[in-house]
């Protein structure tokens, strides 16, 4: 038989280094799904496509590649939006691929299964979105996605395939189209670039997300300038235990008042947003405008003031700049870093006194399983931990209590991240609110036997937003949904279970027995 | 002026679970009409021969320092009656006296547990028993005790529970509120727990002697791979109707024992030799208090089960030993406590709510069985219409 536009695109994904798919199946993605029959790429089964596109994020963000998903027309897009919005905003390269209608139905409102009145156009107002609408439009429309997601600033991609162009007849696809190179920072802006910060005395680097994968070019030029450099949270893991690494969120006062000492300051891919530099909304983050910001958005980059504004790939702009910098002779960078890091962990005692301990629970983690990957939701321990922690893998902590901020997104990460990273321990830190959002995924990690410990911090409790009731003196109202039963859960999904209070070091023995496969600890909150 | 750790560790652990059963004598001292099953005392006096015991000790003079484990003599009887039971040779000097079964409780987990510790106790529990953890320093980690279960402890729900800090597991058999008694099984699984994670295991067994007619008591103790690890506590308050007298006990293996002696003498140095004498009379046959009162409370709960249990969406659960049965008043759609509240203004009857005996018992009512017949009956014929009323039903 002639291969078909479904067998194609898996080839297609071969070539481009894809080797693992999430995704759901239905009667309008089968020739997608005949492709992967005898394919060298994987598929992982969700329970729900909004958890399948979260494990292509997880997977995205752990390997460094694109994470895909296969989802259904129609509900199953819809229901994987919300994780490409989480995408969307932490710059993760995922491309979903899903179904649509024939094309002689498209914007006729027939009735047909799954149909919705302009999938695409849903789709456009968050993310590049394309119909590949014959056999010949495949080879382009790969092409297109790729350099979309990896060329510019990472995004989420959709492409739709209607199904009466899936089965089509199909050539053998060319050879994938090499890359668009990053952007390299023009030798203007470099020159401007080293000259300001050559001058400075006490430079500061702000790394985020853009930073990720650039560990060791990105310490030898904070070395260089002798420079502090603060983490968003996507930038975390970088650095772990280095004198100028200050693992702090800039919504904390000790973090500010380095950026304000501070002669100089250099903005590497980070898009300054509220959730990393001004978590509680309270305003008075230092003025920035004399900052030197590099981006690879040119839009991005015109959202702020600064001195000068680099259009370039952090990566590319590390390698460029660094033999244009003469080391700085004083070494009161690590002092500063110090203080910083001082002050900013004492800093959590006084916004929260629970705060504190939190954190310990998340250290314990590190303690315990050193170099695991650490993917969380939004609960209580990670929002003490993006505040001030010190992972220890680059690219091993990220969560979605940040940006976007998509509850029940740790499930399905952490599933992703684990069949990226095998040999790694993963650890899914998700409060018991979150877990209801996406508990069903936790049986797709048993299906696939994958390393993952879930660690459920159980205050029974959407506890932060009750905090948030009870500061703003309203009744607490919809706060507490009753956690499930999680030994009872745990059993019903086949994984090992054990249940301690909120300490340190039980928490250290739990994680330390052994297991093969996933399994579940609950942490039960006071 | 600072008060010691254990103030704070009680604090919230006191007398608030009682508040019913306070407003209820509250309410008798207005001159109310209130039936009151929100307490379990004996519904008989104690045994003549035990009242002439006690007597003739103080007539004798039996009235001086007894020794930290207590009177000989009732140290005897004591071994005597477990030997029989568990077909091994308990010796005296494996038994201590001490005033009740609550004291007895006290100074075992003061010897056994302490801060840093980890206990595990079902929940519902009897409404003290978390102060007595607590007040050691010890943490209470509660292991859920399911209805369809029949309330009774299973092994499946502690497993995951047990860290390297678990102590002690605490079993109360025959089980107060819910009347469950473990079986033969239960015990075998539960033990195995033990014997694996190297645990303690008390056993509050102080319902001993009033389990219903067809129920079968079986204790851990008697397990002989169970009886180096295993205390049990009880008491006269019950099976002798003679709470007032504070006269209880604990066995255990000998290292235990030693262990508890120097406890027992910094609290109370022993009991007090004349009600030693009537102990020591109570403990050595069945008795015939607990007999009648076991007839008694499982014929009401009978009448409860008949009179409740599928009407108006209400629940019994049949106990099969104690003075107590449950009922499920969920289907109202309100909490126990608001229906305990609710039925004692409305209708004069004061039970207690299961809240008060932890989050399991959260939806259920406490009553108890120690009033007469037709008291039973009108109470729950006002609970009935109560109920109805509560979802907008005809009574």
């Amino acid at each position: 038989m002639t291969p078909s536009v479904g067998m194609r695109l898996v080839e297609g994904l071969a070539a481009r280094g894809v080797n693992c798919v999430f995704g759901i199946p239905g009667v309008h993605t089968v020739e997608l799904y005949r492709g992967l029959s005898n394919s060298p790429v994987r598929h992982v089964t969700a329970r729900h496509e909004q958890g399948c596109a979260f494990m292509a994020d997880g997977y995205a963000r752990a390997s460094g590649q694109v994470g895909v998903a296969f989802v259904i027309t129609g509900p199953g897009l819809l229901n994987a939006l919300t994780a490409m919005a989480q995408a969307r905003a932490d710059s993760v390269p995922m491309l979903v691929i899903s179904g649509v209608n024939r094309r002689d139905s498209l914007g006729r409102g027939l009735g047909l299964l799954h149909e919705l009145p302009n999938q695409s156009a849903m789709v456009a107002a968050l993310c590049p979105t394309r119909t590949v609408m014959s056999a010949d439009d495949l080879a382009p429309a790969l092409d297109w996605a790729f350099s979309t997601m990896l060329g510019a600033r990472p995004t989420p991609v959709h492409l739709e395939i209607p199904t009466d162009v899936m089965p089509l007849p199909c050539a053998a696809l060319p050879a994938p189209a090499p890359l668009p190179a990053r952007p390299a920072p023009k030798p203007s802006d470099l020159a401007a670039a080293a000259n300001l910060l050559n001058t400075a005395k006490r430079p500061v680097i702000l790394a985020g997300g853009g930073a990720r994968g650039c560990e060791a070019a990105l310490q030898t030029l904070v070395q260089a300038l002798d420079a502090p450099v603060i983490q968003t949270v996507n930038a975390r893991g970088m650095m772990h235990g280095h004198p100028l690494c200050v693992p702090a969120s800039a919504s904390l006062d000790a973090v500010r008042a380095l950026i304000t000492g501070a002669d100089q300051v250099l903005a590497l891919g980070t898009e300054l947003g509220q959730t990393d530099y001004d978590m509680y909304a309270k305003g008075g983050l230092p003025d920035l405008s004399a900052m030197i910001r590099v981006d690879i958005c040119a839009h991005q980059l015109n959202r702020h003031a600064a001195a000068l504004a680099v259009c370039a790939d952090t990566a590319a702009f590390l390698a460029a700049i660094t033999p244009h910098i003469t080391p700085k002779s004083q070494a009161q960078g690590a002092a500063r870093a110090a203080d910083t890091r001082t002050n900013a962990r004492a800093e959590l005692g006084a916004l929260d006194p629970a705060m504190p301990a939190r954190l310990d629970m998340i250290e314990a983690i590190r303690a315990a399983l050193p170099a695991a990957q650490i993917v969380g939701d939004s609960t209580q321990s990670i929002y003490a931990a993006n505040l001030y922690y010190d992972h220890d893998r680059a690219g091993g902590w990220f969560n979605a209590a940040t940006g976007f901020g998509a509850l029940g997104y740790g499930a399905g990460a952490a599933i992703g991240a684990a069949i990226a990273q095998p040999a790694a321990r993963t650890v899914c830190i998700i409060g018991d609110g979150g877990l209801q959002f996406t508990a069903a995924e936790l049986r797709t990690a048993v299906d696939e036997k994958l390393p993952i410990t879930f660690v459920v911090w159980n205050n029974e409790a959407y506890g932060e937003i009750a905090d948030a009731m009870r500061a703003a003196k309203t009744e607490v109202i919809g706060c507490h949904p009753s956690p499930l039963n999680h030994a009872a859960f745990a059993s019903a999904c086949d994984l090992p279970f054990v249940s301690i209070a909120a300490d340190t070091e039980l928490l250290h023995w739990a994680l330390r027995q052994r297991s093969e496969g996933p399994s579940m600890i609950e942490v039960r909150v006071a | 002026m600072r008060f010691a750790p254990i103030v704070d560790r009680l604090s919230n652990l006191g007398g608030a679970k009682w508040a019913i059963h306070a407003r209820a004598k509250e309410m008798i001292a207005q001159g109310r009409n209130v039936i009151k099953l929100s307490i379990g005392e004996p519904d008989v006096p104690p045994a003549d021969a035990l009242l002439s015991a006690a007597k003739a000790g103080i007539d004798a003079g039996r009235l001086g320092y007894s020794n930290g484990r207590g009177e000989p003599n009732l140290l005897a009887a004591l071994a005597d009656r477990y030997s029989k039971r568990t077909h091994r040779t308990i010796a005296p000097s494996q038994c201590t006296a001490l005033p009740g079964t609550q004291t007895t409780l006290y100074a075992t987990l003061t010897t056994l547990v302490g801060p840093g510790d980890e206990v595990l106790l079902g929940d519902p529990c009897y409404a003290t028993y978390e102060g007595l953890i607590a007040a050691t320093g010890a943490t209470v980690v509660m292991v859920p005790l399911h209805a369809e279960h029949g309330f009774r402890m299973q092994a499946a729900d502690v497993a995951p529970l047990i860290t390297p800090r678990t102590r002690l597991l605490f079993l109360n058999t025959p089980h107060n509120p819910t009347g469950a008694i473990l079986t033969t099984g239960d015990i075998r699984a539960l033990g195995d727990l033990a014997i694996k994670h190297d645990l303690w295991i008390l056993s509050d067994e102080v319902y001993e002697e009033m389990i219903y007619e067809g129920a079968r008591f079986v204790s851990p103790f008697d397990m002989a791979e169970l009886a180096d690890r295993t205390v049990v506590a009880a008491s006269i308050s019950k099976s002798h109707a003679a709470p007032g007298f504070r006269s209880g006990w604990c066995v255990g293996p000998q290292e235990f024992s030693d262990a508890l002696l120097p406890v027992a003498e910094t609290m109370l140095f022993g009991n007090q030799p004349f009600i030693a004498d009537m102990t020591a009379l109570a403990v050595s046959a069945p008795s015939e208090a607990a007999r009648g009162m076991a007839q008694r409370f499982a014929r009401r709960a009978g009448i409860v089960q008949t009179m409740l249990h599928g009407k108006n969406g209400l629940v019994v659960h049949r106990p099969e030993a104690g003075m107590f049965a449950l009922v499920n008043i969920s289907a109202t759609g309100q909490s126990g406590q608001q229906f305990a509240l609710g039925l004692l203004d409305a209708e004069g009857v004061a039970v207690m709510p299961g809240e008060s005996f932890g989050n399991g018992l959260a939806g259920w009512l406490r009553l108890s069985l120690t009033v007469d017949d037709t008291l039973i009956e009108t109470a729950c014929t006002r609970i009935a219409a109560f109920a109805a009323r509560a979802q907008g039903l005809a009574a």
